[in-house]
C-alpha cells in the first residue's frame, strides 16, 4: 500500500488557507502530477502477486546536486528495478547528445543523467557475497499519446508495455525463488 | 512538569485560515449536516465529522508536530457546530490528555 508523502499533505492541507509563492505552486502541482502518475503505476501493480518484491515509492536522490526522483523501486532477489515516470505526450525524439526533444525540438529529458543515476544506485546497492544484483533504470511514459520517432533507446518504457513488464518480473522473481529453494521431500 | 505555555500558533500569525475544508475539492463550505455527519457545499461530498476531523489535525500535527490544544482550541480549529457529545467523540478518538491535565490535549489518534 502506497502512503502520500508527507509534503503533498502538508501542501494540499495548505492550499486556500495561505498564498503560495509561484514556485510553491509548481512544485505542488508538480507532486500532484506524479501522485496521479504513482497513482496509476499503483493499478498496474495491482494486478501482478508482489509477494516476492519489495517495492519502494516516491524515491528523492541527489544527484550532481540535482533532485532526481525515482517513482518507484522494486527490488526482487535477483534484481533491482528503478522506475522513473514521466507523462510526455504526443511525437518526441532524441537527439545527437542524448537528450529528448519534443517536436517543436525543446529538452524534455537529459538521458546522459541516466547514466549518473544509474552510477549512484550502483554505488548504494551493494549486496553481500558474490552475486551482486543487476540494476535496471526504466523511464516509464504514462501516456498512450507518448511516440519515439527514430533513433530507439532500451531505456523507456511505454504504458502499454507495462503490464507485460511487470507481468516478466513476476514471473523472473517466482521461477528464480524455486530455483534456489528446491522443495525438500 | 512544567506546561509549555500557550502561544498562539505560528499557523495564525501566518494568517492560514483555519477551518474544514472538502478532501475532495479542496473548498471550505463544508457543513454538517446531522449529528455526527458533514456534507461539502460544493461538490456534496459526505463524510463522518470524526474522520475529517482526525485528517485535519494529522496534516496540522505534520506542520506542528507535538503541539498541544485546548478544547477551545479544537472547537476554533473545527470551526463546526455540533454538538457537545460530538465534540468529546472527537476529542476521546483524537487526543490524549496531557498529563493529569483536565481539559489540555495532545493529538494522538
Amino acid at each position: 500500500m502506497r502512503n502520500k508523502p508527507d509534503r503533498l499533505k502538508v501542501y494540499e492541507f495548505l492550499y486556500d488557507r495561505l498564498p503560495f509563492s509561484e514556485n510553491e505552486v509548481v512544485e505542488y502541482e508538480a507532486m500532484q502530477r506524479m501522485e496521479r502518475l504513482e497513482g496509476q503505476f499503483e493499478q498496474y501493480l495491482m494486478k501482478i502477486k508482489t509477494s516476492n518484491m519489495l517495492i519502494h515509492w516516491h524515491a528523492e536522490v541527489l544527484v550532481d546536486k540535482r533532485l532526481e526522483i525515482v517513482n518507484v523501486l522494486i527490488v526482487t532477489d535477483y534484481c533491482y528495478y528503478l522506475f522513473v515516470l514521466h507523462d510526455q505526450e504526443g511525437e518526441h525524439y532524441i537527439n545527437p547528445f542524448n537528450i529528448l526533444c519534443n517536436m517543436s525540438h525543446e529538452a524534455v529529458l537529459d538521458l546522459n543523467r541516466s547514466r549518473r543515476l544509474f552510477d549512484m544506485f550502483r554505488e548504494q546497492l551493494i549486496d553481500e557475497g558474490k552475486y551482486q544484483r543487476p540494476i535496471i533504470l526504466k523511464y516509464v511514459m504514462m501516456n498512450k499519446a507518448f511516440k519515439l520517432k527514430g533513433k530507439r533507446s532500451d531505456l523507456f518504457l511505454e504504458e502499454e508495455d507495462l503490464p507485460y513488464y511487470l507481468k516478466a518480473i513476476e514471473h523472473s522473481a517466482v521461477i528464480r525463488k524455486k530455483n534456489h529453494h528446491p522443495a525438500s521431500t | 512538569m512544567m506546561l509549555r505555555a500557550r502561544v498562539p500558533l505560528p499557523i495564525i500569525t501566518r494568517n492560514i485560515r483555519r477551518g474544514i475544508k472538502c478532501r475532495r475539492c479542496h473548498a471550505f463550505g463544508w457543513q454538517t449536516i446531522g449529528g455526527s455527519i458533514g456534507k461539502c457545499s460544493s461538490c456534496g461530498q459526505v463524510e463522518s465529522v470524526q474522520m475529517v476531523a482526525r485528517d485535519y489535525f494529522s496534516k496540522l500535527d505534520l506542520l506542528y508536530p507535538d503541539d498541544i490544544y485546548k478544547r477551545r482550541d479544537i472547537m476554533d480549529h473545527l470551526n463546526l457546530s455540533i454538538s457537545e457529545y460530538t465534540l468529546q467523540k472527537v476529542i476521546r478518538s483524537n487526543f490524549k490528555r496531557l498529563g493529569h491535565h483536565k481539559r489540555i490535549y495532545f493529538f494522538s489518534p
